[in-house]
């Protein structure tokens, strides 16, 4: 069985050699900058950078939009919100509901700011895998082991629960087919005959997960793993040409951005 | 009555970009009472078919029928009652609080009352060879050779006539394997079930099976008796697949002294023949 976890996508694109701490901080970035755009013209020059991206690292429209579709329920839910509340020159009513002119134009800047947002942190998993990013994660966050946070032990922690993500899901898939063979029953019955059916599922799941545990702790401490603590990496992280393209790349776009919404009226 | 494939092809992931066919057009008939051996790599399909047989997975094209019973109509309860069947490591499916209700779980499943219940549990340790005094262990306190028996003992239980085994010695000690294959004998010769086994280990399958069928990428390639598809060197080899060690001794022999012109697949065989082949000959010398 084949399990993806995230939606990383292989490639070799820009986006995709940078560094993790890269591209992390310029998502935030990018998403304060996205709620800080309210005009057209800033809206339009973001999606043009973000269509470029996704073309350029040959993620795919298609599975982009795949992940959008948990937000779907969202946005038509603020676009019927905010084109029925906003005050403004009423340009269609009926029975109780009043449209604004102000009411469309609030209601399509929402949407494309959320999807901006959306597609923006999605473009982050898509070009990252998930191990690498908490390799970044726990970088960003070293600072805070000056103040006595296990840093690296979360994020250690995060890597192995992934990490065994794919293999639960197999156990979990053999144990299902060997219980159904014996007789089990998941389909029929009331709600808690149907919760009491998977009890021979979990059970053997949790004890496969403890004896796991037991012997991952044993094998890492077999070959001297003691936490964070003077540790180094194969594979350290370093920024390079490829960092500082996609820095000036977004600087220009923010540069850009400040420039139509602050600029415009005082040149 | 048999377990019938007819034409069955099966596909995993049908309709995406990862699927990924397992078995092509596999026609197979396993005769009642047989003790079927099913061979091949890891990936050609093996589990896949044995799959098919108890409804796990239903046909892509095709059918399998088993005691009458096509497998994708809605009778499973039935089938399941009727091929048993013990996945690789069995003993990770134990969950319940002792020995007795683990095993136990099949036939409370079906709906028998306790009396009958307290009937099947203990034919099935008898048959599998487990002490009274173990029924009220928790099953995670036992050791692993208990632990598997008291597993199998679970699907035994059901009192089915097809017993459908994915690798049933894998990780036991050659004493462990030994009684397994004994164990699978009399269940076969004795009880009378119909034995179909998943294995990689050519020496296991040739002393105990009756016919072999081998699987290289979802297709059937040989199937027949075990001292023909291992005498077979050539095809073998082409498929990477050994003879037993035993056969490939005994060809090398043959191929030395120019006697012993039959298949061996035992060592017990072979010595009967070489120590006749010494008294007739009358010496080492000779040989």
């Amino acid at each position: 069985m084949k399990v993806n976890i995230g939606q990383y996508v292989v490639g070799n694109s820009l986006m995709h050699r940078a560094d993790p701490r890269t591209k992390i901080l310029i998502t935030f970035a990018f998403m304060a900058l996205v709620l800080m755009i309210d005009t057209f013209f800033g809206f339009a020059l973001c999606l043009a950078c973000v269509s470029i991206l996704i073309i350029s690292s040959k993620i795919g429209l298609r599975s982009v939009l795949r992940g959008m579709k948990p937000i779907f329920f969202l946005l038509i839910f603020t676009m019927v919100i905010n084109i029925f509340t906003a005050p403004g020159n009423i340009i269609f009513s009926f029975w109780v509901f009043n449209i604004s002119d102000m009411g469309i134009i609030i209601s399509v800047k929402t949407v494309f700011r959320l999807l901006l947002l959306v597609s923006g942190a999605s473009i982050l998993t898509f070009v990252t895998t998930p191990t690498v990013l908490t390799d970044g994660i726990e970088s960003l966050l070293s600072p805070l082991k000056k103040l006595k946070v296990p840093v690296h032990e979360f994020a250690m922690m995060m890597t192995i629960a992934l990490r065994f993500i794919p293999t639960l899901l197999e156990e979990s898939d053999k144990i299902i087919k060997a219980q159904s063979s014996r007789g089990a029953d998941f389909e029929s019955g009331n709600l808690i005959k149907r919760v009491k059916a998977y009890v021979p599922i979990i059970i053997p799941l949790l004890i496969g997960s403890f004896m796991r545990a037991n012997e991952l702790a044993t094998a890492m401490e077999a070959r001297c793993y003691k936490g964070g603590e003077g540790r180094t990496r194969m594979k350290v992280l370093a920024f390079s040409k490829n960092d500082i393209i996609l820095v000036v790349m977004f600087m220009a776009l923010a540069g850009a951005e400040i420039i139509i919404k602050y600029g415009i009226k005082t040149i | 009555m048999p377990v019938i494939f007819e034409n069955v092809s099966y596909t995993y992931n049908q309709g995406s970009s990862t699927s990924f066919i397992a078995l092509k057009n596999i026609g197979l008939t396993i005769n009642d009472g047989d003790f079927f051996a099913i061979i091949g790599h890891s990936g050609s399909g093996k589990s896949t078919l044995i799959q098919l047989i108890n409804g796990l997975l239903k046909p892509g094209c095709g059918k399998v029928v088993v005691n009458g019973i096509d497998t994708s109509e809605k009778k499973l309860k039935e089938l399941r009652k009727q091929v048993g069947m013990v996945f690789q490591y069995p003993e990770h499916q134990l969950f319940d609080e002792t020995v007795f209700d683990d095993i136990a779980f099949g036939v409370r499943k079906m709906g028998y009352d306790e009396c009958k219940v307290n009937d099947c549990v203990n034919s099935a340790i008898n048959l599998m060879g487990i002490e009274e005094g173990l029924l009220s262990h928790s099953p995670f306190e036992i050791s692993g050779g208990q632990k598997r028996r008291v597993a199998m003992a679970g699907v035994i239980v059901m009192e089915p006539k097809i017993l459908v085994l994915d690798e049933p010695a894998a990780g036991l000690d050659p004493r462990g394997k030994a009684d397994m294959f004994k164990l699978l004998k009399k269940l076969n010769k004795e009880v009378g079930m119909t034995i179909i086994m998943v294995s990689h280990n050519m020496e296991d399958v040739a002393t105990v099976a009756d016919r072999v069928a081998v699987l290289v990428d979802g297709r059937i390639v040989m199937h027949d008796v075990p001292e023909i598809v291992f005498s077979d060197k050539e095809r073998l080899r082409k498929i990477h697949l050994d003879q037993p060690e035993i056969t490939r001794f005994m060809d090398a022999l043959a191929e030395k002294t120019r006697r012993f012109d039959s298949v061996f697949l035992s060592v017990g065989q072979a010595k009967e023949a070489i120590l006749k082949e010494l008294r007739t000959s009358g010496g080492v010398g000779e040989l």
